[in-house]
Parts: structure tokens; sequence; C-alpha cells
């Protein structure tokens, strides 16, 4: 299975969207006939990242070029595309927001005592350390975020 | 799928909670309030089963931690316990257990609650 036999779908940048991401992805993932340890973290990946963008991004006013752009692929839309790689897993995740790096952000802060931690900021740490390779790219339009899976 | 939470005492300083489903932003949407609401105001402690509970992302933790935090504000505690594989996994590349009990099964977290 490769690139050729890829899983992709568009999701609104919305609070619809992320309702909807799960079962996109419980789809696809079970298309591609991946092994639930690595649908697991595609899972949590695509989920934290989509959360981000839907609750922080805002969309970007560059050239509306760049991303393949299919019939359910508009400004606003975030696209997710999946394959297999031998044993392992790809998820692409595109989107059309203001430059923002999921790779080079800074870390939030890691409280150690309850009573003062604030609750929040620990979505970039789990997709950095779920993934075992992130790529960026800072595209013309938006983001697009590469992470590898070993199986 | 989403999150399902049914709350019931334990005994006279401790709540036993279940959790199941998914905790994402869906399932954390459906059980927060009641959640907080259930747990909160009861003047107990509580433990959480997550035998139950199929995946949890940044947002189920951050329904943990602000519970915690407002049970520790009186000296109380939360303890989650029996989390699966990649659930624990998660909770693990949080270092939730730096904030609150995670226990490996229930005897464990009511052990930890005792101490």
């Amino acid at each position: 299975m490769s690139k050729e036999t890829a899983e992709r779908f568009a999701l609104p940048r919305s609070t619809e969207g992320l309702c909807g991401l799960a079962a996109q992805m419980a789809s696809a993932l079970k298309r591609l006939e991946v092994a639930p340890k690595l649908a697991f973290k595609a899972d949590l990946v695509a989920e934290e990242i989509l959360t981000n963008l839907v609750k922080f991004a805002a969309p970007s006013s560059g050239p509306d070029e760049g991303l393949d752009e299919g019939p359910d692929e508009g400004p606003d839309k975030v696209t997710v595309t999946l394959w297999r790689e031998g044993c392992g897993l790809t998820l692409v995740i595109e989107d059309r927001t203001v430059p923002f790096s999921p790779v080079w952000a800074p870390e939030a802060d890691r409280p150690d005592d309850i009573t003062t931690a604030q609750p929040g900021g620990l979505g970039l740490s789990l997709v950095r350390q779920t993934a075992d390779a992130l790529n960026y790219d800072s595209l013309p339009e938006g983001n697009r975020l590469v992470a590898f899976f070993r199986g | 799928m989403t999150a399902t939470l049914s709350v019931e005492p334990l005994d006279g300083a401790i709540l036993s909670a279940q959790l199941s489903g998914r905790l994402d932003v869906v399932g954390v949407d459906a059980v927060e309030t009641q959640f907080t609401a259930a747990i909160v105001p009861s003047g107990k402690s509580v433990l959480v089963d997550l035998s139950e509970v199929a995946f949890v992302a940044s947002l189920g933790i951050r329904m943990f931690v602000a519970v915690g935090r407002a049970l520790a504000r009186d000296g109380r505690r939360i303890a989650l316990h029996s989390a699966n594989g990649p659930v624990a996994e998660v909770l693990e590349m949080a270092a939730l257990d730096k904030l609150m009990i995670v226990a490996p099964d229930r005897d464990a977290a009511r052990a930890a609650l005792a101490s």
C-alpha cells in the first residue's frame, strides 16, 4: 500500500468539523487496515491538530492556490490524507490558516503541582511525543503538517 | 461513540466514577459538566475508572486537571485507575502522575487515596 492508495477527506475548520473527525478517521484507518495501536496515534495527532486549528488559528489571507482543491475543499477546510508506508503510516494535515508550525512552537510549561496547574497547553506536546517524525511546511496559503508513525 | 459517565458513592469519603467511550472534543463536551458537578461539590475524593475509555486527547487530560485542582483546594484528591494501554500511554506522556494519583487498578488507586 502506498501514497497512490491514500485515503483523503476534508472537514470544515469548525466545531462541526471536529465532531466529524473521529468517524472520518475511523473509516479511513479501517480501509487502510491500520493496526489499532498505530490508528490510535494517528487519531490523537489529527484530533490535537484540528482542535488547535479550530480554537486558535486565524484564516490565511494568502493567495488561494497551492493546495489540491477538490469539490469538498473550500478556503476554510482542513484536508487530511493518510497512507500506509510499509508497516508505518503517514498522516498529512493541510489547512489555510496563518502560518504556524506545531514542530517549532514553544513547549507549554509542565506543572508539577496540582494546586497551581493550569489546564490546557498540552496538545502540541502530545503531538510531538506521539509522532515518530514530524515535518512542517509553510505554504503560500496555509500550512502542511506531515506526521509519520512507525509500525 | 461519545463518552458516558456514572458516579456512585463508594464509602463515606470517596466517590467512584466510571467513564467510558472517547474523551475527545465531542466526548469531553458530553460529560465535563456532569463530571465536575457530580464530584467537586460533593466534599469527597474520587476514584475514576478509565477501563472503558477507548481514547483520550488533551481536552480529557484538561478535564482531569481542572477537577483535580478544584478538589485540592480543600485537601481532596482525584485518583485515575485501570486505563488501557494506549490511554495509559497518553496519561504518561502528559506526566499526569506528577499532578494526581494514576494507578494500574482500583485497589492500588484506593490504597493511594488512603495514604
